[in-house]
């Protein structure tokens, strides 16, 4: 692959990246850094918050599309992956909930095994942004404040939905 | 709590870790990912950099009724309009002047088509009521489902004619801001603002319609409007301010961080054919909980620029 021969090693840490107004072109290797640090992570997590692993792909890539003009501007490249995946997976629910209004209902995503199975029916039940907390503490291992950064809201906002997403999940693990 | 109970909490850690570990990875994601950002090197780098604003770009050329024709030979599947003399089949009801406007039904009545917010208005100005409605057509892309592959606003007017813009769907998200004279010419404008969902930057357009092409007004390239995606901006108005007879269009936006509700606003102003931003985007603080914000955001969320009969999503 050609852009490999971009590669810079010893460029700046991606997630020490400042604010800045400069416009220039960002630093292919930081880019390129982020994305192999973060794409699989960022991947499972849209995975789990919609169910399609290529919606999950393709919501991650559009994320990764946004961010480079923004790299060296934006404060933590990996927040806003953060909050752009989440973001984007909530989107792409609600296409679908349009999708069944109009009675076209997505293929139901394909697991192997029961336990599997219970596990994304369980997470299903969950309104969206509730999903996305839970997935968000338990599988990203993301601290309140960093997930309340990806959903744009407040700490109390995600302590009160990963309390009731995990009491509704709990009822399934528990079982 | 999740340290209320260490055991289910790992349990339920456990159980997320092995189905997410059932998600497999394209081994080209990196490839489409350079190629779609346009960085230097990557297959059809140039083409995929100038492609990324041409739907919006292109759907406001047309909405000049200059240059379609061009448009719509260079890319066919992307952006056309069409004009027809007589009334729709799709739109039963259509009574002309003086009808009533509910009655029109803009949106295809047929599978695949997701009419995701209508409105009524005066947009060619003869005194009748005229329906528009924004519409998704969606098609499959298995497994995930079905998704948006067009947005198209259509004008079905009171005459019996109909017109319509249409964009490339994938991977944005639209709203119908309204239809309200904002330019103060007599006519409706149709409002109405298209974003990537994943993107931080927002396009917005404003078209009218008037001598049997759509005309352009508003924005003539995409305009970040705000640092948040499509579904967080909080809402639209269109107020005379200045009661000079000439509505102003005011779009806001509300967010809630570390116990303080932030609402931002910024108003654009007509400048010829062409809104203008009025100077800097004014933001106001105030202490709010959970429940206060959500108040401000239903609050900024409210009435948008009349004309709409159906809330959005």
């Amino acid at each position: 692959m050609s852009v490999t021969a971009w590669t810079r090693k010893g460029g700046p840490d991606p997630m020490a990246a400042i604010a800045s107004d400069d416009e220039a072109v960002p630093a292919p290797a930081s880019y390129e850094e982020t994305y192999r640090s973060c794409y699989a992570r960022l991947t499972r997590v849209a995975y789990l918050i919609i169910g399609s692993n290529e919606a999950a792909e393709e919501v991650v890539q559009d994320a990764f599309v946004a961010l480079y003009p923004r790299f060296q501007r934006v404060r933590s490249p990996e927040a806003y992956l953060y909050r752009s995946v989440v973001n984007g997976s909530r989107a792409w629910l609600r296409r679908r909930r349009i999708a069944r209004r109009v009675g076209h209902a997505p293929v139901a995503p394909e697991v192997a095994a029961p336990e599997l199975d219970e596990t994304r029916e369980a997470l299903d039940k969950l309104p969206p942004g509730r999903r996305a907390v839970v997935v968000l503490r338990f599988h990203a291992d993301l601290a309140l404040a960093e997930i309340a950064e990806a959903l744009g809201c407040g700490t109390g906002t995600v302590k009160s939905q990963l309390h009731r997403g995990l009491a509704q999940l709990r009822m399934v693990v528990e079982r | 709590m999740s340290s209320d109970t260490p055991t289910s909490d790992a349990e339920v850690t456990r159980r997320l870790d092995e189905l997410a570990a059932t998600a497999t990875l394209d081994p080209e994601a990196w490839d489409k990912i350079a190629a779609r950002a346009g960085i230097a090197g990557a297959p059809g780098w140039r083409w995929r950099r100038a492609r990324r604003w041409l739907p919006a770009a292109a759907a406001v050329m047309v909405l000049a009724g200059i240059g379609a024709s061009l448009l719509v030979g260079d890319e066919p599947d992307r952006v056309e309009t069409s004009s027809s003399g007589g009334p729709d089949p799709a739109e039963a009801g259509n009574g002309g002047p003086g009808s009533d406007g509910r009655s029109m039904a803009p949106c295809p009545s047929q599978a695949g088509i997701a009419c995701v917010e209508r409105a009524e208005g005066d947009v060619d100005g003869d005194g009748a009521v005229d329906a528009v409605a924004l519409f998704y057509e969606l098609v499959d892309r298995p497994p995930a489902g079905r998704d948006a592959a067009a947005i198209t606003v259509r004008v079905a007017y009171a005459t019996g004619e109909t017109e319509e813009v249409t964009l490339d769907g994938s991977g944005h998200a639209a709203r119908l801001v309204g239809v309200a004279d904002l330019d103060g010419d007599e006519r409706d404008e149709v409002v109405y603002v298209v974003a990537r969902v994943a993107d931080t930057s927002v396009g917005g357009f404003a078209g009218t319609a008037g001598t049997g092409a759509l005309h352009p007004v508003g924005f003539d390239e995409p305009t970040a409007l705000f640092g948040a995606s499509l579904e967080l901006i909080a809402g639209f108005s269109c107020p005379d301010l200045d009661g000079d007879g000439v509505r102003e269009l005011v779009m806001s936006h509300a967010s809630l961080r570390d116990g303080t509700a932030t609402l931002t606003t910024q108003t654009y102003r007509w400048v010829g054919d062409r809104l203008e931003p009025d100077g800097g985007r004014r933001e106001e603080d105030e202490p709010a909980d959970d429940r206060r914000a959500g108040q401000i955001r239903s609050e900024v969320r409210g009435p948008r620029c009349g004309g709409l009969d159906e809330p959005g999503l």
